[in-house]
């Protein structure tokens, strides 16, 4: 049985490429705790990462971002600053990247697998601009009926619910508007993505210019260029919520996804509850989509690279590519934030431009290999 | 004796009667044949007969019970389509494509067994494709796609399984399984499906367009027109040269040349379209003017 045992290796070599995919994310995340303003050696960033007595509970108010690294060290000796800054900002911020980058690049390998098509990002095709149109709406008109006090506590939780509301409504109506005859339709699925990304953009504009006060008009900004800048472990908190579930239950239907590959009629044939499952694979993405939306903005392209590095390396079967392009969205969004907060140092890019600069070009190159292959 | 069959099935779609109470019934252990001209509905029959369409009337039953009374995945086992077209974007290896039809066998887990690819290798060898395994899918000729297909299909009723059978009870139905085929491919094709027949108990139902293939191979054929069943019943009995006439509107001549192993049929275009269409037998030596 040659051809059986050819196959049966195959898979173990690609189950050790995704082991060393999970090793290299741990390494740029260690990594990642280095890098900032405040200069802290990686042999320091073990030190504090293992000492017993983590100091997380005092650090965990300091305020977020660059400038919450200036004031820490302002505020302690060297090593309790060193400490406050890794526990309180930069390690919620690398796990924020982690869960972020995975759990978008998770949501754009399974959309690629519904809508059957590589193109089918939740960023290109409006379920993001879906995700946005929510949180912001919430979080705007929130403010005008609850107090700030509360509004406090609401918006942590609030803005990722309605983030995912905003995701499904978008998601079905595109998927409703793209399906020919069981088949979707790539031109009709991109058009429908135009539309919406463009009614989303005039809606976030006419709330930033009629409503919103001026420091609605910061946060609003954050959403439409992605940032991981608010990350705090209450944020985080918040999220996990809403990236945990999906992250956890979305591999169990990677078999369901290999079916419907081959079009649904023919994943039907094979046993599979087509409705059923296609239903919560569209919600499970959307949750993480609305998610990293409501948590750090629009993060352009993650879903549509990753998976296509992880379908590269490891072919096309789910059972692989949905760990593998989780690892590999985490990688991404890991070294485009540290690019981000290195390349105009002390201050910091939003990390969208740069998943954009990067992801654009990889955009138009699929486009281009379809258009060869026709 | 294991049946599929359809009772009084009518399907619409968009106003129009796809299928127009049509009964027909197959049975495991031989090989039928759907005939028929462009949009008489053969398709639309054997995806009702799949479950993959439900009729707005009528029924189709497996064993003598509904379709709809059985679980997705005893169906799953139970039956297996090979339809026409297929997934335009399948990034899979050919050996990946057909592991897919090990989907229902796999409950709970999440990788194919030693035996799984087992079927599978022998699955790919009965269709000739064994050579091409790793393989990408995608960069296949359109027969040879059609052939990994066929091999998913197989696996998926675990033909050829080691240690015993389990497809004496199951039905194999085919969309035009030699539409993209060349001669010899058609012919061993065609072959394999019948010795699946007589050889593994299997069910199988095939749609064709080659009348001649039809009466080579088939046990059975239905003659479908306009949704509605024109005929059916043995094929040397069923298609006559009359009948062929005038269902498919060409002078249809059936010749058994002697010591051939079944007759042929020869067709054209009438010569005078009023005139009407001629069937001409020289089986029985009989000259026909149809409607």
């Amino acid at each position: 049985m040659s051809g059986a045992g050819h196959a049966h290796h195959l898979i173990r070599r690609r189950q050790l490429v995704v082991v060393a995919g999970a090793a290299l994310v741990l390494a740029l995340a260690v990594f990642s705790l280095t890098v900032g303003p405040f200069d802290i050696s990686t042999g320091r960033v073990l030190a504090i990462l293992f000492s017993a007595g983590n100091p997380a509970g005092t650090a965990a108010t300091g305020t977020a971002g660059t400038a919450g690294d200036v004031i820490s060290t302002a505020a302690g000796t060297a090593g309790d600053a060193a400490a406050a800054v890794v526990w309180g900002i930069r390690f919620p911020r690398a796990l924020l990247a982690v869960f972020a980058g995975g759990g978008l690049a998770l949501a754009g390998a399974v959309m690629q697998g519904v809508f059957r098509n590589p193109l089918a990002d939740p960023g290109i095709i409006g379920v993001s601009a879906g995700g946005a149109v929510g949180a912001v709406s919430a979080l705007v008109l929130a403010g005008r009926f609850v107090t700030p006090a509360v509004l406090e506590h609401l918006a942590l939780w609030l803005a990722p619910a309605a983030a995912l509301a905003g995701a499904c409504a978008a998601t079905a109506l595109i998927y409703r508007l793209s399906l020919r005859r069981g088949q979707v339709d790539v031109p009709a699925m991109l058009l429908c993505g135009i539309a919406v990304n463009a009614a989303s953009g005039a809606f976030i504009g006419l709330v930033n210019a009629l409503v919103a006060t001026a420091e609605e008009v910061q946060t609003l900004a954050f959403w439409t260029l992605g940032s991981l800048g608010r990350a705090t472990w209450e944020l985080l908190a918040a999220g996990a919520l809403f990236l945990v579930p999906p992250l956890v239950a979305l591999p169990f239907h990677a078999r369901a996804l290999n079916a419907l590959a081959l079009g649904e009629e023919d994943a039907a044939m094979l046993g599979v509850n087509v409705p059923r499952v296609k239903r919560a694979l569209i919600a499970l993405s959307c949750s993480l989509t609305g998610a990293t939306v409501a948590l750090c903005g629009m993060l352009g392209f993650v879903p549509l690279v990753a998976p296509h590095i992880a379908r590269l390396a490891l072919g096309a079967d789910h059972r692989l590519l949905l760990p593998a392009s989780a690892l590999a969205g985490a990688a991404l969004l890991l070294a485009a934030d540290m690019t981000a907060r290195v390349i105009v140092a002390p201050a910091e890019l939003p990390v969208g431009i740069v998943t954009s600069l990067l992801g654009a070009p990889v955009f138009l190159s699929l486009i281009a290999k379809r258009r060869a292959a026709r | 004796m294991n049946s599929l069959s359809a009772k009084n099935v009518t399907l619409r779609r968009g106003g129009r009667a796809l299928l127009a109470d049509v009964s027909v019934a197959f049975r495991a252990g031989e090989l039928g044949v759907i005939l028929g001209p462009n949009g008489a509905g053969k398709s639309t029959l054997l995806r009702v007969l799949a479950g993959a369409l439900r009729p707005d009337a009528g029924n189709a039953f497996l064993d003598g019970a509904p379709l709809r009374d059985y679980a997705p995945d005893v169906l799953a086992k139970r039956r297996a389509l090979l339809a026409q077209e297929n997934a335009p974007w399948l990034e899979f290896s050919v050996e990946e494509v057909v592991a897919l039809g090990r989907t229902p066998h796999l409950r709970g887990r999440a990788w194919e067994s030693a035996s799984d690819r087992q079927i599978c290798a022998r699955t790919l060898r009965q269709v000739g494709m064994d050579a091409f395994h790793h393989r990408r899918f995608a960069t296949l000729s359109g027969g040879e796609k059609q052939r990994v297909h066929l091999a998913r299909v197989l696996a998926q009723l675990a033909v050829g399984a080691v240690g015993g059978s389990a497809a004496a009870s199951s039905f194999l139905l085919l969309d035009e399984p030699v539409s993209a085929l060349d001669l010899r491919h058609q012919h061993t094709t065609l072959a394999l499906a019948r010795s699946l027949a007589k050889r593994d108990g299997l069910g199988v139902i095939a749609v064709l367009h080659d009348l001649n293939l039809a009466l080579r191979y088939a046990d059975h054929v239905v003659l479908l027109a306009d949704g509605a069943v024109a005929a059916a019943g043995a094929p040397r009995e069923t298609l006559t040269c009359e009948l062929l006439s005038r269902i498919y509107g060409v002078c249809a001549r059936l010749h058994c040349p002697a010591g051939a192993p079944c007759p042929f049929v020869e067709t054209e275009l009438p010569a005078d379209e009023d005139a009407g269409v001629h069937g001409f037998c020289a089986v029985c030596s009989r000259a026909d003017v149809a409607a």
